[in-house]
């Protein structure tokens, strides 16, 4: 198919894109075939389907390819909401590949034989990029990555309040045990006192303890339950500089045995 | 290159800007401003001058758009923040989760019967397993550059210049929402550009040949029914804009081809989805649109005093609006005041050539009357998501009278600065009107402490709640629940609607509150002591001494649920989950 090569490079990236995103595990390589999946190959062929022997300038093209490209994206979902399976990568890609491939189709066969276009295409000027311009592309795309590097990176904040956490769920229902998680995000590494009461009983000091900041420590522990009545399972989180002031209650009830 | 150039050492000097911001770092706001016009002002300049290629014109609004839109990434790297993003984030997971659309939404429920966004996103989630954050943020930021080329193209039909085109994207910057609101992961963010496409594509075909106009009606019939199915508002606007531009032919006899029957399609597909799929719409914007109204009349009969500028609604505020801000703010409405005025005729005299124009001047009015609307406490918002729309006209406008001053004659180069200098003191003064002056830059949500990496109380609880998934819905204020529903994937209702907000801020338990609490379903209530809790803007982020955002409710706000026999399972000092059903 003369004149069409445009037409076949855009099928046959469509399913290698597709192919690839459903096959490779890894993220940064799906990326980088979703993103032309997603947001040019279906647009581009949609407009040379549309626009048969007629071919656009560029800006136009690159215009039209995003917009109609985002247009599928936006209806794909409702196509495949009613089919079997219905939005997974699988069924995605297909779809994706399918527009593309069918509009290409659709287009070749609007399309002429090479040197019978009834509207042939501007000539576009070449434009040469100098050594300098690419260095310069190449500079704004770090400066740019930096930029965004430096966003991702967490800093130190001294005006940031610090806080601890403490928890309490029931460890499982055949267990009879209580989970008690206790994670710092102070400033720095603090030393606590975890205290537990059961039921009416005594509260007694479950540990002493040191957390850095981002330290989590969990503690699984068996409690005797009532037959008869929910059982109350109090914890409370104490600094060790004032083990008089709980800083932190927790508290839930276990229900009876057999419940 | 110039431009570009200038453009990454602006981007990295707002990266600056921002980390001293979460380092809790006095006043970065200057470097910040800097960094901003940095990336604009060598922009203008170069779109100003007459030497550049109509592609390279293309380059420069692309270069623009993008990075415009990656200083708001660089604001919000890892985690959605502002007010909607959280909500259509959940949208998206849940659609990938589920495999199907329509899951519903705790906190904005008509979210979920316009799935446009979320099908989108649910494409690249799929095909690269990557978070709705990821994939969210790269489908906004290509939203983003098909807006921008698609207004260059639109302007450059209609205008006959590339050079007005390129300006006109540049001034379409001023936007008040350009650099902030417009950029959220949010549905509109991707219905305008779609919109704009759709506009462009009209505009191709009015000037196409008979034979070639059929071609234009595909890529118009796809970005009107992708708006339809995406955005309610956006929809409706489309419909209007399509009528009036049905009329406007009519009226001004063009012998171009009606577009009437786009704007026919674009009604019956916009009804078709309200009454088939969407029928809450009505009863979300109504009450919001009929409020606005009622509260114009009021505050124009003098009936309630008129919302003060720069001034939140919430009472949570950082650091006020400096003066020097708020004066090239108003500058910024002062200048675009000018450039209408300059504007406007040449714009209307244009009418019988391009009907068109007409849709411009009414937008450019219609920006000045939402401006207007800002006025009005319950209207500003209205007015705000209004004026994305009518700007476009009036960059248009402002930009055939801004072109005025570049006619060659004397003084060329210092007609030439003036307008970079309007132009870049316009755009500025848009984005400090667009989002709060305490808000601009990022606050502390995951810091550094002794080197280990810690998060903000709220993000905390929503990842606690993701490992610890909830066993019912959850009832918390604003910034809580758009992260439960996010990051903890967690069911999360808000808002005064079913009387959260009275029950969670009240001093006193009601009678009423417990049976209302389990009338809507709710098993955990979250009390968080911090004001700023209800602030869907800034209580995301880590409290900060001395600070607006260290203010407290009173104590029995949180003492009065426990005073309850109810189980309490969480504790991080602001932030306490009770479980209700665990009463005895």
């Amino acid at each position: 198919m003369r004149g069409n090569r445009d037409l076949a490079l855009i099928s046959a990236s469509a399913v290698a894109c597709a192919l690839l995103a459903i096959v490779v595990p890894w993220e940064g390589l799906r990326l980088v075939a979703a993103l032309p999946l997603a947001f040019v190959l279906p647009g581009y062929a949609i407009v040379a389907a549309a626009f048969g022997p007629r071919r656009l300038d560029l800006t136009q093209s690159i215009m039209l390819s995003l917009g109609c490209s985002l247009a599928v994206l936006c209806l794909g979902a409702l196509v495949l909401n009613y089919v079997p399976g219905g939005i997974q990568t699988a069924s995605w890609a297909i779809l994706l590949a399918i527009v593309a491939a069918a509009a290409s189709g659709v287009a070749a066969l609007h399309r002429p034989e090479e040197g019978e276009a009834e509207e042939a295409p501007p000539v576009p000027r070449r434009h040469h990029l100098r050594r300098v311009d690419i260095l310069c592309g190449v500079v704004v795309v770090v400066l740019a990555a930096g930029a965004v590097g430096l966003a991702n990176t967490p800093l130190p904040a001294g005006g940031a309040s610090g806080y601890t956490t403490l928890w309490i769920l029931p460890a499982g229902s055949a267990d009879r045990a209580v989970r008690l998680g206790v994670s710092s995000s102070e400033q720095g590494v603090k030393n606590y006192i975890l205290t537990l009461r059961v039921g009416g009983g005594p509260k007694r000091t479950l540990s002493r303890f040191a957390l850095s900041p981002g330290d989590e420590h969990v503690f699984t522990v068996p409690t005797p339950i009532s037959p008869d009545e929910s059982t109350l399972v109090s914890g409370m989180l104490f600094r060790e500089s004032n083990p008089v002031t709980a800083i932190r209650k927790v508290r839930t009830w276990l229900p009876p045995v057999g419940h | 290159m110039t431009a570009a150039l200038c453009a990454g050492v602006g981007l990295v000097i707002c990266s600056i800007a921002n980390a001293l911001s979460r380092e809790t770092v006095d006043s970065p706001q200057l470097l910040y401003w800097a960094g901003v016009s940095l990336i604009v002002v060598p922009t203008i300049f170069r779109l100003c001058l007459e030497a550049p290629s109509t592609r390279e014109r293309f380059a420069l609004v692309a270069l623009l758009a993008v990075s415009l839109y990656t200083v708001k990434v660089i604001r919000d790297p890892f985690l959605f923040t502002f007010p909607d993003e959280p909500i259509h984030a959940f949208n998206a997971n849940q659609i990938v989760q589920t495999h199907h659309l329509f899951n519903g939404n705790a906190i904005l429920p008509i979210t979920s019967d316009f799935p446009g966004l979320g099908s989108a996103t649910s494409a690249l989630m799929t095909l690269t397993g990557m978070s709705s954050f990821v994939t969210g943020t790269i489908l906004i930021g290509v939203a983003r550059l098909t807006f921008a080329l698609a207004l260059f193209l639109l302007f450059s039909r209609i205008s006959g210049s590339p050079r007005i085109a390129g300006l006109g994207v540049a001034i379409y910057a001023a936007n008040s929402n350009f650099l902030s609101w417009g950029t959220q992961y949010a549905y509109e963010s991707l219905s305008l550009p779609l919109l704009v496409v759709v506009l462009a594509a009209l505009a191709e075909r009015e000037h196409a040949s008979p034979y070639w106009e059929r071609s234009w009606a595909a890529p118009i019939v796809l970005g009107i029914s992708a708006i339809v199915v995406t955005h309610h508002l956006t929809s409706y606007a489309l419909v209007g804009l399509l009528v009036v531009l049905a009329i406007v032919f009519q009226l001004t006899r063009s012998p171009r081809r009606n577009p009437w029957p786009f704007a026919l399609f674009a009604l019956v597909a916009s009804l078709g989805w309200l009454f088939v799929v969407a029928s809450s719409t009505v009863g979300y914007l109504s009450p919001v649109l009929v409020e606005a109204f009622k509260d114009t009349i009021r505050t124009a009969s003098g009936e309630v005093a008129p919302r003060t500028l720069f001034h939140s609604s919430s009472g949570s505020v950082i650091a006020e609006t400096p003066l020097l801000a708020r004066v090239i703010s108003l500058a910024a409405v002062g200048l675009l005041g000018v450039g209408f005025l300059a504007g406007i005729r040449p714009t209307w005299r244009r009418r019988f050539e391009e009907p068109m124009t007409v849709l411009f001047c009414l937008g450019a009015l219609g920006f000045f009357g939402a401006l207007a609307l800002r006025f009005a406490p319950a209207a500003w918002e209205t007015g705000n998501r209004a004026g994305e729309f009518f700007f476009i006209g009036l960059a248009f406008v402002v930009t055939s009278g801004a072109v005025l001053l570049l006619r060659p004659g004397e003084r060329l180069r210092m007609r030439r600065t003036l307008l970079v200098v309007a132009v870049g003191v316009s755009v500025v003064g848009g984005a400090i009107t667009g989002w709060p002056w305490d808000s601009q830059l990022a606050r502390p949500l995951r810091i550094t402490a002794d080197g280990r990496v810690v998060e903000s109380e709220s993000l905390e609880l929503a990842h606690w709640a993701s490992l610890h998934p909830p066993e019912g819905t959850l009832a918390s204020l604003n910034s809580d629940s758009r992260l439960l529903l996010s990051v903890g994937n967690a069911e999360a209702k808000t808002d005064a609607t079913n009387g959260i907000e009275r029950i969670l801020e009240g001093r006193k338990l009601q009678p009423w509150m417990l049976p209302e609490l389990h009338r809507v379903g709710v098993r955990y209530v979250v009390a968080d002591r911090r004001i700023v809790s209800n602030d869907n803007v800034r209580g995301y982020f880590f409290a900060e001494h001395g600070s607006g955002v260290d203010s407290l409710l009173p104590l029995a706000a949180m003492r009065k649920f426990a005073r309850l026999p109810v189980g309490r399972i969480y504790d991080s000092g602001h932030i306490v989950v009770y479980d209700l059903r665990d009463r005895r």
